[in-house]
């Protein structure tokens, strides 16, 4: 997502990716279906403990949903 | 012909860290070690010019050692010091042909990954067709909404030893779809190609 909102609910869209992930574990086992960029961070002048930060705010935030 | 084993580690025997920080502090010839050893990062963090198992005691460490449970240091016992790094260049032509052009050419200079952003309109999940893709086709991104598309931007890419990255956004889906569909067409399902879902980059 780069535009700053997500075209459908947050619960649909991490329905989709744990979907995507059981999927992707049968069928094409060496494939990664989840990451975390930090690109957008990064782009925006944060330095690296920013970056590990933000991404692990932004996790937990995902995760507590 | 050769009669006697080599030992290198003969040569060397363990040297203790404070042996070493005493031999470098001679070298130094009085400039202060803190001044000249330690590395200072921007985000204020102190790094050491050497470290050993005392700096950080792995018995009963919570996290564990890396490739065991919990995991928290990695699935992998060795990391990655047997692959080294991973150098991976952005692609953001909007032709699938050029950027084929781009992807052989960095792949041949030094790069081992690819990662492909996918435009606007693919990333909002649209097709170049829908009427709504007038502004975003070609933004951004490669155009890349079929599997022919997706085949001409990584064609002779050897997806079974160059991992493929597809950036769509929060059109992660279809994207999957595409790549997944390209992997089992050449018979690379097998490979290490990444299909990132999750929308972990939005800001509120």
């Amino acid at each position: 997502m780069r535009e700053g909102a997500l075209a459908q609910p947050l619960d649909m869209a991490l329905l989709h990716m744990t979907d995507l992930a059981t999927w992707t574990t049968s069928h094409l086992p060496n494939v990664s279906s989840v990451r975390v960029s930090t690109a957008v961070y990064h782009n925006a002048g944060a330095n690296s403990v920013q970056d590990l930060a933000f991404a692990l705010g932004t996790q937990s935030s995902i995760c507590v949903l | 012909m050769i009669e006697k084993e080599l030992k290198i580690l003969n040569d060397f025997p363990p040297v203790s860290y404070d042996a070493w920080k005493a031999q470098a502090v001679a070298d130094l010839k009085g400039v202060p070690f803190e001044r000249k050893m330690i590395t200072h990062t921007y985000e204020g963090i102190d790094i050491q010019p050497i470290y050993t198992p005392e700096s950080w005691p792995s018995a009963n460490d919570p996290s564990g050692f890396p490739g065991s449970p919990p995991y928290t240091r990695g699935t992998r016992p060795l990391g990655h010091s047997l692959d080294g790094w991973d150098v991976r260049q952005e692609v953001l032509h909007p032709e699938p042909s050029e950027v084929n052009r781009i992807v052989l050419e960095e792949l041949n200079n030094g790069v081992t990954s690819v990662e492909l952003k996918l435009d606007a309109a693919a990333s909002a999940g649209l097709d170049a067709d829908d009427p709504r893709s007038a502004q975003l086709c070609g933004r951004e991104g490669v155009m890349v909404y079929t599997l022919g598309d997706l085949d001409q931007a990584l064609n002779g890419v050897r997806m079974d030893i160059v991992p493929v990255c597809l950036e769509a956004g929060a059109a992660f889906l279809p994207a999957a779809a595409l790549l997944a569909a390209l992997a089992q067409e050449r018979g690379m399902e097998g490979s290490r190609s990444w299909v990132p879902s999750m929308p972990t980059r939005w800001v509120h």
